[in-house]
């Protein structure tokens, strides 16, 4: 089973839903598909949803899913760190109205500088399904963190 | 599965999914590209597929010279009944394909990609063109200079529209006499 969640944002994520009808349709996904679409509008329809799930239940649907394929959101990208499943990231974007600023593109360009699955397109969803892969949580050093902070923002 | 075939020293990323193939197309589509992309069509053929998608999410110029034989290496795939599908082929793109008119392929359109490189240049785009609006010094600049110019307009006209009628005054009066 794979699970699709886009979190609570107030802003649909339809781009993402519509890669899930292609995936589906061109034959790529061929097992269950759970997917929580949030305040999406185009959600496809051979697959099961809900706009929100239970925390419990949430919890189960995460422990049942052979790997997860999520929107790239703080409490989300935590909530699976903290599982062994394979997952992979899709940033919503502020140019297609998915978010107020591009700041999940951001956090996913530098999770890809550490090896987090990163789905820029429809492409490497396919890629990452072909070959899951789980990354475990990465340790940085706080000096290490500040002085990227610093050479960042100056 | 997944492979790259290197062709001429160019690789192509091939994905094969519930005997699916995904073949991803190069950032730059020449001749070189073009001909390890042939290759990699002839092996994935032999997979027998029922369709080919073509990802074209990393593609952003494609050689106009080598258009017709990539439609040609395509159909020949389309008479073996395959499908061929391309995803994520960006706006300028699309509008190529579209006036090429190649209509045994397939764009599924709700295929959308992000570039984050294009995020990051659009993004410092913006930033040059609001750098000089920042700038209090150019401000000013541009204001004393603007009302300069109009003061010298203003001068030139009031010369040019006295010259007119006093011309215009002599004729006259030269008609009378």
């Amino acid at each position: 089973m794979i699970l699709f969640t886009v979190g609570t944002e107030q802003f649909p994520f339809n781009r993402l839903m519509s890669w899930i009808e292609a995936l589906i349709n061109r034959g790529f996904i061929q097992e269950e598909v759970v997917v929580q679409y949030g305040s999406s509008t185009n959600c496809p329809s051979t697959v099961r949803s809900q706009r929100l799930f239970p925390q419990e239940q949430f919890q189960d649907l995460i422990q049942r899913s052979r790997l997860i394929v999520s929107h790239c959101g703080e409490g989300t990208i935590l909530l699976l760190a903290a599982t062994q499943k394979p997952y992979i990231l899709v940033p919503r974007s502020q140019h297609y109205r998915e978010h107020v600023d591009d700041h999940q593109i951001e956090l996913a360009t530098a999770l890809a500088q550490i090896g987090v699955p990163i789905a820029w397109c429809p492409g490497d969803l396919v890629r990452f399904l072909a070959l899951p892969q789980w990354v475990p949580p990465a340790t940085v050093p706080s000096t290490a963190f500040c002085q990227h902070l610093q050479n960042r923002f100056g | 599965m997944i492979s790259h075939l290197p062709v001429l020293g160019v690789k192509l990323r091939v994905t094969v999914l519930n005997s699916i193939p995904l073949v991803q197309f190069p950032p730059n589509l020449r001749v070189p590209e073009l001909i390890a992309l042939k290759s990699t069509l002839q092996q994935v053929l032999l997979l027998a597929p029922v369709r080919i998608i073509f990802d074209l999410s990393a593609t952003t110029f494609i050689d106009e010279s080598i258009i017709f034989e990539l439609g040609s290496s395509l159909k020949l795939a389309q008479e073996q009944g395959v499908e061929i599908v391309f995803w994520s082929v960006n706006p300028q793109l699309l509008c190529f394909f579209i006036m090429e008119e190649n209509e045994q392929i397939i764009f599924d359109l709700e295929t959308e990609a992000i570039n984050p490189a294009n995020t990051k240049s659009q993004k410092s785009h913006t930033s040059k063109i609001q750098s000089s609006l920042q700038s209090r010094a150019k401000g000013i600049a541009d204001i004393i200079l603007a009302l300069l110019g109009i003061g010298i307009t203003a001068t030139l006209f009031i010369s040019i529209v006295i010259a007119i009628v006093a011309i215009k005054l002599e004729i006259s009066s030269l008609s009378t006499y």
